[in-house]
């Protein structure tokens, strides 16, 4: 009988992991708000009911009542984590948090299964590191002057590898942890989150070549402690991260050539150099020339993967045991072996899923050091995934790295945690961001409307009324400009002047984003600011107008003028660049402007056929 | 000097007061403004293409997710079986508590190994034929070998339906894992056996049209039933390598068998001349001090391509040997899988073939009447003789029929597969004319008085082992020319002249096969 409800269960698995893996890819083309939210519910159900199967297998291999504890601890664990970032956070991506629960719920089963010991142990830290997680994107939002600490980032970094290379205790040939008051910590793991802020900030601001040799003199000096650490993992996913962020910033393919090729000579240089090199990769090329040896684990992944087949052998059913480290660094050929290869395939889709949704934001992110961590993150984690997984099947030479979530490891897990979260607080911020520059844009394209069309009062007490219709069409028009997110940023700002530009579905990248809020935005609200709409305010930041002087009513405006700077405007017109904008209009950009143009280029005016008022 | 980790907002009022400041005394502003916008916030990355790099690096990383999954994919469509059977693997020991390990079969239903559980539940795996089938079956105690070696996996899993599981189950009696069906005939193999008698040596019997191997049968045995007790002294002989199967892994020089080959190379060498051949035998040619006799010193006088073929005439195919091109007949050779693994789902050892370019007369006079420094194994023979049968086209030889589960519903069934066309119709067709021939009128006439009829080649191969010297003999043929049935190689060790040893052998097995399946 057990052994039946293994077999069914087995089966039940994979489909409910291959209907969850499915949704994360539809998501994308769900256009309803409302049918998205339905979305994620199922995918949240159907985690439910695999980790349920999935438990109900481990209790009857088990069979101690603990077991039961411990499931419900773990059901109670990760709706708390739904429930906690749903409402903490209603602008995350939820994708991204189904996705981390989803990875975590796949590992506390494999662990459980592999060592009931370590399983509760990894829980108490997956515990805590939610709660850091999710203090988080608080951090993000709040404390701004992270951007510019980048040389204390380099500093902290370099120094905390270099600490471990000196001074860490040696595992198994590599050195990579400290052990602080009983609890074992790998500073590698959180050094990348710090080297990837690090990066982002020396690329950010300034760009220039020297920069640009500093930037990769720092990197390099964080890959060759590393390889000197023995821990060539992270020497890896360091250098393609760099690689990734330096193409990002630079917009250069030549740079990358250039890596690619020097990072080639130094791997040649390395497997000559190191015999620890060189044991791995040739217990790559042949892991049964040496199978005592260096093979061993090798081999021992590649049995379970072949042992487990396409359906797996079922929970409990295999020896995944066998496997050195398979808690760690081979999770993916444990999870392979028992739960089968079609399961696993699905598990490097949900990964994947993972990886686009951080690019994903990093494309709707416009602060530049904001984008480049984002995308910088998700580098580290596409790259750390490839080697575990890869190593695990001989797809490339054997490094040893966790399985993001999924392993065991509480550093591992714990960093990993804050990497969602930080992207999650960019994801917010960025939401944030566009609220706040929408309502500047707006008012600034006002003014130089009207400025320019015989004096700024007359003209907005004329066209405009924002206690009435104009609010709402004004808004409508913006709307649509949230829909494509990657489009010309000016654009946005044109919205009142003409409409059907942003129906141009010029953007790929707008398209396929999930805006969780367009839904909200097309209804004519925004957010929780609903109300403030309804009754005729802009914004759903109604006390940021007020700031600015701006509160929607009529009167502030004839008192004081447009921004919450009077003076400024009286005197010298729009912005606090006084004199900028008195010798040539506007913006820094004087040619232009006089020309007419508002934008950085006329290309990209002609381009979306604006043909306002400025020409 | 301006803090970092201001807000944007006063940062914007410093700006103004530094510049104020500054206006009167410095001619650097322009330098402080591009310094002081640096320190501000970046400019917002905006416009057209500006996600055209994230592009970039989302495909790559994609293209890297959809490779593992590609491997991932390839590893279990393609090697998965290899390395469930991998000798080194232990995975599939883990399953002895919850399987009975399955049983072997052979294709005439008869029981080749299957395991006995006692009252108590102790478990024996029992050969019913003992010695008959020892290498090729081979043992699952003191490590593994044989089809209980390759088949080790499929024995202890089981398919059974999940209605026979949950009986089983509810019994609490472990399940009875999966049996194979293998193609090997009992009833041929005892033949064979009985055949081969008291010589060392090989046999391998398959069909030429389906690589169907039905006889596999090694000299010296053992008995499986036994090996725990005799593992020590099979392990500890060095002489006789009792447990190698001489079948697959036995190296013996191929005497005159290997002559299709080099018929095949003269035939291809030199298209216009093969039919107009001429060589007067006297029963010896020397070149260079090297010597080459006709067997038994006979003089075979006068003779054409296909009448060297049958009496096998040293000297002739020494001559041809000379006005070899080596290089041709070396990549002829390696096509025909010497120095190549073959394509057998069975562990084996490579045939050798070495002759180079610059190699002397007498190399190419002793390679082409194979001698020298080739060697084959009798499954490579088979093989070959085969693929002559069968129209020029090499199937790939198998072992298992198919797997079935203990109660027998078919779990999975091989097809037989073709491994590639090695020569044309027309080569095959003279080849088999000329085998025919030697059957007709040449070394094997004694094939020629029953109801099938025969294509073959002897051989007597010669070898020197601790400076002894003496003669393997050698058969290699198959039987109902027209339409081949049955492919059959034998060695016999130190058997002597080829057609008094081996023909019998092999006429002995032909004629069971006929007794079994009928005309």
């Amino acid at each position: 009988m057990t052994n039946l409800i293994i077999q069914v269960s087995k089966y039940l698995i994979i489909i409910l992991m291959a209907l969850y893996t499915f949704q994360s890819y539809t998501v994308f083309h769900k256009k309803d708000d409302e049918a998205r939210e339905y979305l994620f519910m199922r995918q949240n159900m159907l985690m439910f009911m695999m980790h349920f199967v999935a438990f109900m297998v481990l209790f009857l291999n088990i069979s101690e009542t603990t077991v039961l504890l411990f499931y419900g601890a773990q059901v109670i664990y990760l709706a708390a984590v739904l429930v906690l970032f749903k409402n903490l956070y209603p602008l995350a991506s939820r994708l991204l948090i189904n996705n981390m629960c989803m990875l975590l719920c796949v590992g506390f089963i494999m662990i459980t299964r592999l060592s009931y010991d370590q399983s509760i142990k990894q829980f108490k830290i997956a515990v805590f590191a939610t709660i850091v997680a999710l203090l988080i994107p608080v951090i993000i939002r709040k404390l701004r002057f992270i951007t510019k600490m980048y040389w204390l980032y380099t500093l902290v970094g370099i120094g905390l590898l270099a600490l471990v290379a000196i001074a860490a205790r040696s595992t198994y040939g590599a050195k990579l942890s400290f052990t602080i008051g009983g609890i074992s910590i790998q500073p590698s793991e959180f050094v990348k989150i710090i080297y990837v802020f690090a990066i982002a900030g020396l690329l950010t601001h300034a760009r220039d070549f020297r920069r640009i040799v500093i930037a990769t003199g720092l990197a390099a000096l964080h890959v060759l402690i590393l390889v000197i650490s023995k821990d060539l993992g992270s020497a890896l996913i360091f250098f393609i991260t760099y690689l990734v962020m330096l193409f990002v910033s630079t917009k250069n393919p030549f740079y990358v050539l250039a890596g690619i090729l020097s990072g080639s000579v130094a791997a040649v240089g390395a497997y000559f150099l190191f015999n620890h090199v060189r044991v791995r990769v040739e217990a790559w090329q042949d892991p049964f020339k040496d199978y005592q040896g260096g093979g061993y684990q090798i081999c021992q992944s590649l049995f379970a993967i072949s042992a487990g087949g396409w359906f797996g052998t079922g929970l409990g059913q295999g020896s995944p045991g066998a496997i050195p480290f398979v808690e760690q660094d081979m999770m993916f050929s444990a999870i392979s072996e028992e739960l089968g290869s079609i399961f696993s395939i699905c598990l490097i889709l949900v990964c994947m899923s993972c990886f686009i949704m951080f690019v994903n934001i990093s494309m709707q992110l416009t602060n530049r050091f904001y984008r480049l961590v984002a995308v910088g993150l998700g580098s580290t984690y596409a790259a750390q995934v490839f080697l575990t997984v890869g190593g695990g099947i001989k797809l490339i030479p054997l490094t040893g790295v966790t399985f993001p979530l999924v392993s065991y490891g509480g550093s591992s897990v714990l960093s990993t945690l804050i990497m969602f979260s930080i992207v999650q607080g960019l994801y917010m911020l960025q939401r944030d961001e566009e609220v706040k520059s929408e309502q500047k844009r707006l008012l600034q394209e006002q003014q130089l409307y009207h400025q320019q069309n015989g004096g700024y009062y007359s003209a907005y007490g004329e066209n405009v009324s924002y206690t009435g219709e104009y609010a709402e069409t004004e808004y409508e028009a913006q709307n649509v400009s949230y829909d494509r997110y990657g489009g010309n940023n000016y654009g946005r700002a044109q919205g009142p002047y003409r409409q059907n530009q942003y129906e141009d579905p010029q953007s790929a990248y707008g398209r396929q984003n999930p805006g969780r809020k367009q839904k909200a935005y097309e209804d004519g609200r925004y957010g929780r600011a609903e109300n403030a709409y309804a009754d005729g305010g802009y914004g759903g930041r109604r006390d940021a107008f007020q700031r600015e002087g701006y509160t929607g009513t009529q009167n502030t405006y004839a008192d004081s003028g447009y921004t919450g700077r009077p003076k400024a405007y009286e005197d010298d017109g729009y912005t606090g660049r006084t004199k900028a904008f008195q010798d040539n209009g506007y913006t820094g950009k004087p040619e232009a402007f006089q020309e007419g143009g508002y934008a950085e280029t006329w290309d990209e005016f002609e381009y979306d056929g604006y043909d306002g008022p400025y020409r | 000097m301006q803090k970092r980790g201001t807000s944007s907002n006063t940062t914007d009022t410093m700006d103004r007061t530094d510049e104020t400041e500054k206006a009167p005394s410095g001619k650097k502003i322009p330098l402080r403004v591009k310094e002081v916008y640096f320190e501000q916030e970046p400019e917002p990355v905006t416009g057209k293409g500006r996600n055209t790099e994230l592009g970039i690096v989302t495909y790559t990383f994609v293209f890297l997710f959809l490779l593992m999954i590609g491997y991932l994919s390839y590893l279990n469509i393609f090697k998965a079986e290899e390395l469930n059977s991998s000798s080194y693997n232990t995975k599939q020991d883990a399953n002895i508590d919850k399987y009975i390990r399955g049983s072997i079969l052979s294709s005439d239903a008869s029981v080749l190994a299957k395991t006995e559980v006692s009252e108590s539940g102790e478990e024996t795996r029992v050969y019913p034929y003992a010695n008959v089938f020892s290498h090729v079956i081979g043992y699952s105690s003191n490590g593994k070998s044989g089809l209980e070696a390759s088949c080790n996996s499929d024995l202890l899993s089981c398919h059974a339906s999940v209605l026979t599981q949950l009986k089983d189950g509810s019994k609490n009696e472990k399940m009875r894992g999966d049996s194979v069906v293998v193609t090997l005939n009992a009833a041929l193999q005892n033949a064979a056996y009985e055949a081969l008698g008291s010589y060392n040596g090989a046999v391998v019997a398959l069909e030429p049209d389906t690589g169907r191997i039905l006889v596999m049968v090694s000299k010296p045995d053992f008995d499986p039933n036994a090996i725990a007790q005799i593992w020590e002294s099979l392990i500890t002989d060095n002489s006789s390598s009792v447990l190698l199967n001489r079948a697959t892994q036995g190296l013996y020089p191929p005497g005159s068998t290997f002559k299709i080959l080099t018929t095949l190379a003269y035939m291809r060498q030199k298209p216009g001349e093969f039919h107009n051949f001429q060589y007067d035998c006297t029963s010896k040619i020397t070149v260079d001090n090297v010597t080459i006799n006709c067997n038994n010193s006979k003089v075979h006088g006068s003779e054409d391509l296909k009448s060297a073929f049958a009496h096998s005439c040293n000297t002739a195919f020494a001559s041809i040997g000379m006005d070899l091109d080596n290089a041709d007949f070396r990549s002829l050779c390696e096509e025909f899988l010497f120095n190549r693994t073959l394509p057998a789902p069975m562990q084996h050892s490579t045939s050798q073939f070495n002759l180079d370019a610059n190699d002397s007369y007498g190399d190419q006079m002793t390679t082409a009447i194979g001698q020298g420094e080739t060697l084959v194994t009798p499954l490579h023979m088979a093989l070959l003789t085969a693929t002559v049968a069968n129209g020029g086209i090499m199937m790939r030889p198998y072992f298992v029929d198919r797997i079935e589960t203990y109660d027998g519903d078919t779990v999975s069934k091989t097809s037989p597969s073709k491994y590639k066309r090695l020569m044309t119709t027309e080569e095959a067709r003279l080849l088999t004319e000329y085998m025919q021939e030697t059957v007709k009128d040449g070394t094997a006439t004694s094939l020629g008085w029953y109801n099938f009829s025969v294509a073959g080649k002897t051989g007597s191969a010669e070898y020197v082992s601790n400076g002894v010297e003496g003669t393997h003999s050698w058969f290699v043929g198959f039987s109902n020319v027209e339409n081949p049935d049955l492919v059959v190689a034998v060695i016999a060790e130190n058997g002597g002249t080829g057609s008094e040893t081996e023909v019998p052998i092999a006429a002995k097995i032909f004629e069971t096969y006929y007794n079994i399946f009928g005309y």
